[in-house]
């Protein structure tokens, strides 16, 4: 019996987490996205606990400008974002400007890039983090 | 890295479930100021039902390959596109995902270039792909609508169409179909990187050279972490083959990076990345990527 209700736990629980992802990324998306930006039609997401770190690799393309916004929960500013090269430089580290939600960067030459993703634990010890990227035209 | 136990895992969601629905949106707490064309915070309806997993993959954007494309003063060419009027020989699910991924990247074109009646077609064409996959919640006609109001303003119909299958990508995540969403995403780069090695003179364009070049990393994304998780279907099997004999040609492809440090602006939010790449890519290996792109895509669109 504990089994049954531990496992409708569970179930119940990856379903509202799963709505609370879904929801943060439109979430997100309106908050930090105006018409400049053209999303590049996906969604980087995970779910994290604790000091545990989601991340992917991505092309930026020369001549352009991304904007990168990341958010956990609806309240802005709890998700720190790092973008490394691939000899592991930090290229960028959202912590070091106020865990800022959104941050824009300029390409000078097409690069590969790791985008880390980790909470905030003085602000929230679990969530689903969204990252997403948009470019200007 | 902490790792927490399976019951620790279960806790924890379960906690943050139960919060989700008994505490609703905080307030937006933030010291940058957002953009604010609109605030509003989405609520849940019906939410879904879905797993997570660990993989997470970055496929370059049809609509920004097309772009670089376009600035590198290529011409419209309608002949590169593939027919509006096909989207009902595709019949099984494999298919219809990744021709609408194709289509996709056509409606980017074809909005690019402002051609606005051919977009029109594209729209309706991928709306009839997006009904057969059965995700018409995420391509609605309140989109196709929404879609041919602002047909005469391309930054607005940009926004939209890359929202539209930002949408969709995320309406599949959620509904456990990310093999679905995947075969979408890979449609729409066979598509833009046809346009990239198909365009006249591409060969002779440094930026179109070096943009096919840095392809060889996405392949491996796409090999190594999207579709090697769904080789139990025959028809992504099929593809995966023939994606990995592209990749034997992108081995001889050279990258060399060289690092530069970023130089950050904090009152603009804004960051340089200094860092170089420089790619070398032979005429003959750049041939070879071309003729198999073409004979690929050329099966995907029958």
């Amino acid at each position: 019996m504990k089994k049954i209700i531990a496992l409708f736990v569970f179930a119940l629980s990856f379903s509202f987490a799963n709505a609370q992802c879904d929801t943060i990324a439109n979430y997100c998306h309106k908050n930090n996205f105006s018409v400049d930006y053209i999303s590049d039609g996906q969604n980087y997401r995970a779910f994290l606990f604790g000091d545990q770190e989601a991340e992917f690799t991505t092309t930026f393309f020369a001549g352009a400008t991304y904007r990168i916004a990341a958010c956990t929960g609806f309240t802005q500013g709890n998700l720190i974002f790092k973008i490394k090269d691939e000899e592991g430089n930090i290229l960028f580290d959202s912590g070091e400007f106020g865990n800022a939600p959104y941050w824009d960067f300029k390409i000078k030459s097409t690069i590969t890039c790791t985008i880390t993703a980790q909470l905030d634990l003085h602000e929230t010890q679990n969530g689903c983090a969204s990252i997403l990227i948009g470019f200007k035209k | 890295m902490k790792k927490l136990s399976f019951i620790n895992k279960c806790t924890a969601v379960a906690a943050v479930g139960f919060l989700a629905i008994s505490c609703g949106p905080d307030e937006v707490k933030n010291d940058i100021e957002a953009p604010k064309e609109d605030t509003t915070a989405t609520t849940i309806d019906n939410p879904p039902v879905g797993k997570y997993d660990d993989a997470i993959f970055s496929i370059p954007s049809p609509i920004q390959m097309s772009s670089i494309i376009a600035e590198n003063g290529a011409s419209y060419d309608a002949n590169m596109l593939n027919k509006a009027n096909k989207s009902d020989i595709y019949v099984t699910a494999e298919s219809q995902a990744l021709n609408l991924g194709i289509y996709g990247a056509d409606l980017g074109y074809t909005t690019l270039y402002d051609h606005q009646q051919e977009a029109l077609k594209y729209m309706k064409a991928s709306r009839k792909l997006a009904d057969a996959l059965g995700i018409s919640e995420a391509f609605d006609e309140a989109t196709i609508q929404q879609l041919e109001r602002n047909l005469d303003n391309k930054d607005s119909l940009l926004y939209l169409v890359a929202n539209t299958y930002r949408k969709t990508d995320e309406f599949l995540q959620v509904r456990d179909r990310k093999h679905v969403g995947a075969l979408i995403i890979v449609g729409g780069w066979i598509e833009s990187l046809y346009f990239a090695t198909t365009i006249d003179n591409s060969a002779n364009s440094k930026d179109v050279a070096e943009l096919i070049g840095n392809q060889k990393h996405t392949l491996e994304t796409i090999l190594d972490k999207m579709l090697v998780k769904y080789t139990d279907n025959a028809e992504i099997e099929d593809l995966y083959t023939d994606l990995s004999s592209i990749r034997e040609s992108f081995e001889e492809v050279n990258i060399e990076y060289t690092f530069a440090a970023s130089v950050h602006n904090k009152e603009s939010k804004t960051t340089e990345l200094n860092s170089t790449t420089t790619v070398d890519i032979s005429p003959e290996v750049f041939k070879n990527i071309s003729d198999k792109i073409a004979l690929l895509r050329k099966k995907i669109i029958k």
